[in-house]
């Protein structure tokens, strides 16, 4: 089939295309979704080294267990969850908490009040989130991508993990369990409070780790 | 994306606060704005999709089978692969350019355009099934339309920042370096540079043809060039194709259409210019399709 060819078909008959030996087709829905694949992964490991890596992983996976694609969620849905495991599994095999630096805010002389929520704090989130799901277990951090974070029902959840709903609603709720548990400074955050840059400048550099 | 309904909120009331910040750390995960994967990502992983494909064996294919020389260069790729992952440097493309411009008019029934070639005749020079390493005359067969005006070995290294800038100068030497120099390009016959490498695509007429004719559709179609080099140190081969010539040329048209053609293209608002690179794998038009680099290029 041609690339023309390819470009005419719908996500799901790439897949088929992919799984009945096609050689491109894989390619041309990788390069189809190439933006959102990255961002998904850029967003999940909050490093592009670490993204591109996790990328590449989650796409021979892909590439590898197309037939396992049940088609009951979109190719998008299902692709979403290989790069975001992907990526989870990356940040669990660097062994220590991810950091990020923060921009300069030289220009400020450090009197500019900012909001707490910004889009720092925000980003300091996610990553804490992304950390402390790549610590659960493998089969507690699918069931709680697909269902908390996907938004999966728990029935669709039990069938694209070929387990019952009974399990998926037990490795959901010992999955919340421990989020819970590490992610419970999050929950304790002063919203009212009021930072200054000044307040920043000391370390430059935030860790992502547990706050004391 | 989102398939939520009631049953995910199970059971009820436990740890809201975790899943709202979960759901909310899924909406983060897929929302707007996308950041845009950069190039050197990109090929990076083009180039891991290819050789995964490469690897793949699909029955009956001439790879299972082994019938092909060329799936002995499917060896030195995984020779590459380290631990289950491509190393970034082992783009082991075969860079091929491909100029796709199809009916360059090369094949021109026109008695009095001296750059034709007569389609359906036999033409010095030009060799079908014959390797293009070789250096003895060449018959082309009736109804064969050359894959490429050129098909050379220029010894250049690409990667993707130099790739445009080569392609450039290449063209120059050809003596194309403006959009109309495409149509009026002389056809030269395939065959006229010594090609050292005598498998996969470059290894004959007939798998080049094949080759153009997956990345093109149309085996009328035609190259402005095809270079057998090396991407990022590799074997690779670079194509390149003009995309104006690639719809409504025929290989019949004469001279004086096809620059009829060309300035009517051009009065409709179409770049004249716009050029199809391609950098494929070595096995492209034998084995496998392997795109490892796919770029828009303009001589505007």
């Amino acid at each position: 089939m041609s690339v023309a060819d390819l470009r005419e078909l719908s996500d799901r008959e790439l897949m088929a295309a992919h799984v009945a030996g096609d050689s491109q087709a894989f390619s041309e829905l990788v390069s189809r979704h190439r933006d959102r694949l990255w961002s998904v992964s850029l967003r999940t490991t909050g490093d592009p080294e670490e993204a591109s890596d996790a990328l590449q992983d989650a796409l021979i996976s892909a590439f590898r267990r197309a037939d396992q694609y049940r088609g009951e969620a979109a190719v998008t849905t299902w692709l979403h969850r290989i790069v975001v495991n992907a990526g989870l599994d990356r940040l669990r095999r660097r062994a220590v908490r991810p950091t990020t630096t923060l921009p300069d805010h030289n220009e400020y002389n450090g009197l500019e009040i900012v909001e707490p929520r910004d889009a720092i704090v925000e980003r300091e989130n996610w990553i804490e989130i992304s950390a402390a799901l790549a610590e659960l277990p493998q089969d507690q951090r699918e069931a709680i991508i697909l269902v908390d974070v996907q938004g999966y029902s728990v029935e669709a959840a039990a069938k694209e993990l070929n387990c019952p709903t009974g399990t998926i609603k037990s490795r959901c709720s010992r999955g919340r369990a421990k989020l819970a548990e590490s992610l419970e400074h999050l929950r304790n955050q002063d919203v009212g409070e009021i930072v200054t840059t000044e307040d920043r400048k000391p370390s430059g550099k935030t860790t992502t780790g547990k706050k004391e | 994306m989102k398939e939520n309904n009631e049953h995910s909120k199970f059971p009820e009331g436990e740890f809201p606060g975790i899943t709202s910040d979960l759901a909310a750390y899924g909406q983060y995960l897929a929302a707007e704005p996308l950041e845009v994967m950069p190039t050197s990502v990109w090929e990076q992983i083009a180039t891991t999709l290819s050789l995964e494909s490469a690897d793949r064996v699909v029955p009956d294919s001439p790879a299972a089978l082994g019938s092909d020389p060329a799936v002995l260069e499917l060896d030195s790729y995984r020779k590459h692969r380290i631990g289950g992952k491509w190393v970034g440097g082992l783009v082991a493309a075969s860079v091929t350019l491909f100029a796709v411009g199809i009916g360059v008019n090369v094949l021109s029934s026109d008695p009095v355009d001296q750059n034709s070639v007569v389609a359906g005749a036999p033409a010095e020079g030009v060799q079908s099934q014959a390797s293009l390493a070789a250096t003895s005359p060449q018959v082309l067969q009736a109804g064969f339309v050359p894959p490429a005006v050129e098909v050379m070995e220029s010894g250049n290294d690409y990667n993707s920042s130099n790739l445009r800038a080569n392609v450039t100068s290449l063209l120059g030497s050809l003596g194309i370096k403006k959009p109309m120099d495409i149509f009026m390009a002389p056809v030269k016959d395939m065959g006229s540079h010594k090609m050292t490498k005598t498998t996969g695509m470059t290894g004959s007429l007939e798998s080049l043809r094949k080759c153009l004719n997956e990345i093109t559709k149309s085996d009328s179609s035609q190259a402005i060039f095809v270079d057998r080099a090396t991407f990022q140190g590799m074997d690779a081969g670079v194509i390149v194709i003009p995309m104006a010539m690639f719809k409504g040329m025929d290989t019949h048209t004469t001279s004086g259409d096809r620059m009829k053609f060309a300035a009517e293209l051009e009065s409709s608002g179409v770049d004249l210019g716009a050029l199809d690179v391609w950098v494929v794998g070595p096995n492209c038009g034998t084995v496998a399709f392997d795109v490892y680099s796919h770029v828009s290029h303009s001589l505007n």
